[in-house]
């Protein structure tokens, strides 16, 4: 009986993952397809790449991206974890209504978000551009960090902080010796998922990038009237191996962090 | 001593961070006067070497704000209409900026080369008195055939819509993927206008829609010309660029410009109200009106330019392309899709029943 459960079991996962992953190896194969069209096959070629390095608007579309999820990754990092740590301080109440508030920007659907920082960065005169792009991602950002460290808090034996407290260790003293090295790994696997997310997102990047600055997504979808070319599939299969890295990297030092414990 | 050094890195790190968002906030300061902000589809709907050209010739310098979506645009035109000068849009877009008064008055004596605009695109229901717009890019959609195909089905050759409905064609048809334009599709075959709202001639259109699912093979909206190209259809009902790049893929097939009508799409130059930089945004929509710009323009982005000085300067493959340089009388047998919200809802409706039978 067990054995058949965990056959069709098995059965059900790779079918998941064939349905899952199929279309993502089709766009990896199509990007070395030399016939711009998906009707045929007609021989491998890595001409797409090579366009796709020669495209002035790609590359530098790709390196405001860049900076700004690194910029976002750290900024969230900061707030996450500060907010985190402070929660540990406060009464129950107060850690809910600190908790709820922080789960609220993951709730309210990205084009309300976009829309309500456009008007209010523009009320408050701020030019659009780097700064607000970082700004609006790390909105979004700082709630997982806030919720990923916070686990990590919740495990960590209140002994050993009253223990510190009890050697001298004043509150920062305590933060900075004993709770952050804990909390570290998780900062850092936090921080990685902010990164891609920052990398990802159209919508609030559409309303926060201004008339100057493009983000590379943004410019990937803004292509659809034109019509995309295969130097898109060659860019994705791209993204594709950097997000694998970055999610490896994650699970890395998840796996390191379990082992510390 | 560990413990330290990391305090130091994250002090390091806010420092860095701060210093950053600092030097940025300083860069992007006031607009320099000489800049011209337009916005509109990305990839390369304007051509980035076109305005480079404008840049090094006029000293003024163009930033391109790409967006996805005819909304995006309005949205943000409506929050800041004093940060861009020019966008391009799309047809019913450009009528509900001009009714929620965000656009200006074009002043056709700063663009002396406006005067090369076919007449054949003048007064558009978005723009009756052409006060607002200027016409850039132009495609339609229309039957792509394969006529050996039909034949060896024993099919007659197609020539209208209503041919689609032939029995010998089952299994034979590709479809964009959308209620508005299908619903389109057999209005125009019974002789009615786009969103027809009057339920009995809609009803009738569902009753015939229903009729031609036999025929279809498929719903395509990215790539229906592979459908044809690899064989598995004969027919397929597709914009204008896609039916080009069929053609190139395999010459045999051919544009079939459905006597009934066709829907046409126009995206068009209009200027914020409070567009910052008028006088650099009429030197640019001038720069890019010039015959020869226009056609190097068409030449690269593949849309039909509505500037009938251009075609003097079209390469030949283009010049010759019927699907691409569009004929006047072609044009005249179009129609835009208006008021899309009225019917929208009822169309979906008949349309994912029609899918779902």
């Amino acid at each position: 009986m067990k054995l058949k459960t965990s056959k069709f079991g098995a059965f059900y996962l790779s079918l998941f993952f064939v349905v899952l992953y199929l279309p993502v190896l089709s766009v990896i194969l199509y990007s070395f397809n030399a016939s711009p069209s998906t009707a045929q096959w007609t021989g491998f070629t890595l001409d797409w790449y090579r366009e796709l390095f020669r495209d002035r608007v790609i590359v530098e579309s790709f390196k405001v991206s860049i900076e700004v999820a690194l910029l976002t990754a750290l900024l969230s990092a900061i707030m996450g974890t500060a907010s985190a740590v402070i929660s540990m301080w406060v009464t129950d109440g107060m850690k809910k209504a600190i908790q709820g508030m922080m789960v609220l920007p993951l709730l309210v659907p990205e084009i309300a978000l976009g829309i309500a920082l456009l008007i209010f960065f523009n009320s408050i005169n701020l030019p659009f551009g780097h700064l607000t792009l970082v700004l609006s991602h790390s909105l979004f950002c700082v709630p997982y960090v806030y919720i990923m460290v916070q686990l990590r808090l919740k495990e960590i034996d209140r002994s050993i902080l009253e223990s510190a407290r009890d050697l001298g260790a004043t509150t920062w003293q305590v933060i900075e010796t004993v709770i952050l090295p804990l909390v570290t790994p998780s900062i850092i696997t936090a921080s990685l998922l902010a990164l891609a997310m920052s990398l990802d997102d159209v919508i609030i990047s559409t309303y926060m990038s201004g008339a100057k600055t493009t983000t590379l997504p943004v410019h990937i979808f803004s292509m659809m009237r034109v019509g995309v070319t295969p130097k898109v599939n060659a860019l994705c299969t791209l993204i594709l191996v950097g997000t694998f890295f970055i999610v490896g990297l994650s699970q890395l030092t998840k796996k390191q962090n379990k082992e510390a414990v | 001593m560990k413990n330290r050094r990391f305090s130091l890195v994250i002090g390091i790190l806010v420092i860095a961070l701060l210093a950053v968002v600092v030097v940025r906030y300083v860069n992007r300061g006031e607009e320099a006067p000489g800049e011209v902000n337009l916005m509109t589809w990305g990839g390369d709907f304007i051509p980035r070497a076109i305005i480079e050209e404008f840049e090094k010739e006029t000293g003024i310098k163009v930033n391109y704000k790409e967006v996805t979506s005819n909304e995006d645009m309005q949205s943000l035109l409506e929050a800041s209409p004093d940060q861009y000068d020019l966008a391009v849009t799309t047809d019913y877009m450009v009528d509900i900026l001009r009714q929620s008064d965000m656009l200006a008055v074009l002043d056709k004596s700063k663009i002396p080369n406006y005067a090369n605009i076919n007449p054949v695109y003048h007064g558009a229901y978005y723009d009756p008195n052409d006060q607002y717009s200027i016409p850039y890019a132009i495609s339609i959609s229309f039957l792509l055939v394969n006529p050996e195909g039909v034949e060896s089905l024993g099919a007659r050759p197609i020539t209208s819509y209503e041919d689609m409905w032939q029995e010998e064609l089952v299994n034979n048809i590709v479809l964009i993927d959308w209620s508005v334009e299908i619903m389109g599709l057999v209005l125009k075959s019974l002789g009615y206008e786009y969103n027809e709202t009057d339920p009995v001639k809609v009803a009738e259109a569902r009753e015939k829609l229903f009729a031609l699912k036999p025929n279809i093979k498929r719903f395509e909206t990215n790539t229906p010309e592979d459908s044809l190209v690899n064989g598995e259809a004969v027919i397929g009902f597709m914009y204008s660029n896609q039916a080009v790049k069929g053609q190139q893929a395999r010459p045999n097939l051919q544009p079939v410009f459905p006597t009934e009508g066709m829907p046409i799409y126009i995206d068009s130059w209009v200027m914020s109200k409070q567009a910052p930089n008028k006088d650099g945004a009429y030197k640019f929509l001038d720069f890019i009106m010039r015959p020869e710009i226009a056609a190097r323009i068409a030449d690269m982005t593949k849309f039909t330019s509505p500037n009938k000085a251009a075609e003097a300067h079209l390469p030949a493959d283009f010049k010759n392309n019927p699907m691409l340089n569009l004929a006047d009388e072609v044009v005249e047998n179009t129609s835009f899709y208006i008021g899309v919200d009225r019917v929208l809802d009822e169309y979906e409706h008949i349309y994912s029943e029609f899918k779902l039978r």
